[in-house]
């Protein structure tokens, strides 16, 4: 196998690790009082971890798809342009605790014996950055694909 | 040198302002948040009876963040979970590395908490910490509602 093929399928594997394995383990490591409180403070869990491993496995293949494909392939283009839009899914599932559309405004209520806690957080401005990152990763991408294809193109022919 | 590069530049400096305003922001507004938490939730405080009854809440909020605070802090007694006996807020602005003293006093006319502070009295009382940070951009509230019998 060619450097130019280990480098995706590294690099693949090292998102797979990240974000289906670690997520996956991760409820064996929780302290006793950490899911305690995100008992009390209703957010599921295994829903959220969910969410990040589908994203992760799809990230991953995404991933593999994108380096062993050519860099003048649409199918790079189609590939690098998907993955964007999955890191965006990625930070909607963080900043909003598991719900991506509630847009990073998180909401918990925790009921204890003779009090209501109820907590609201407000990240809104992350998204909004996040959104304008993605738009401006996928305007690169095309730039990359578009600037390879020009250079791969024979002397004196402008590619379509 | 390429677009695609240049892109490529803005891309890092907008990710990169993302992550230190997100860990900044919110290391700030949890410095100030455990300083501002009263400890123990008001147990063992003891409401005198006078006319009339007065109930203080002092805190002294310190901010070990990098980034200036605004808290506002207000403290209610609700009856029915609607209706607002007494209400009072105080909003202060910590800067960085200060701290603010904050002394709120709820006036309640003797009657009135005779009616909503005694044995089976269905009144609440709701305390709201509300923090802001990075030029308001990022925020953090937190209600905690406790049975307003004494």
């Amino acid at each position: 196998m060619s450097t130019k093929k280990i480098k995706p399928v590294v690099s693949a594997i090292i998102t797979l690790i990240l974000f289906v394995v670690v997520p996956y383990m991760l409820p064996e490591y929780i302290p006793p009082d950490i899911n305690q409180f995100i008992a009390e403070s209703q957010i599921d869990l295994d829903a959220f971890l969910n969410q990040i491993m589908v994203v992760g496995a799809v990230t991953a293949a995404i991933t593999l798809v994108k380096g062993l494909a050519g860099k003048t392939s649409p199918i790079w283009l189609l590939a690098s342009l998907a993955q964007n839009v999955s890191s965006l899914v990625f930070t909607l599932i963080l900043l909003g605790a598991g719900d991506i559309l509630s847009l990073g405004l998180v909401e918990l209520t925790m009921e204890t014996e003779n009090a209501t806690n109820y907590i609201k957080m407000n990240t809104r401005v992350f998204v909004y950055l996040s959104i304008e990152v993605v738009a401006l990763s996928m305007i690169r991408s095309y730039l990359s694909w578009r600037e390879a294809c020009i250079e791969a193109a024979p002397p004196g022919r402008i590619p379509a | 040198m390429k677009s695609s590069k240049i892109l490529g530049v803005g891309i890092m400096i907008i990710q990169l302002v993302s992550v230190v305003g997100f860990t900044a922001g919110f290391h700030t507004i949890f410095e100030v948040y455990n300083t501002a938490i009263p400890g123990g939730a008001g147990e063992g405080t003891v409401i005198e009876m006078t006319d009339p009854v007065v109930v203080p809440y002092s805190i002294s909020p310190r901010n070990h963040g990098y980034l200036e605070a605004k808290l506002t802090v207000t403290i209610s007694l609700v009856a029915e979970r609607e209706v607002v006996i007494a209400t009072e807020s105080m909003e202060v602005t910590i800067p960085p590395g200060e701290q603010v003293p904050l002394d709120l006093e709820l006036t309640i006319p003797l009657s009135t908490a005779q009616i909503y502070l005694g044995e089976g009295s269905n009144a609440e009382w709701v305390l709201e910490l509300g923090i802001t940070t990075l030029y308001d951009l990022v925020s953090f509230s937190n209600i905690i509602t406790m049975s307003g019998a004494q």
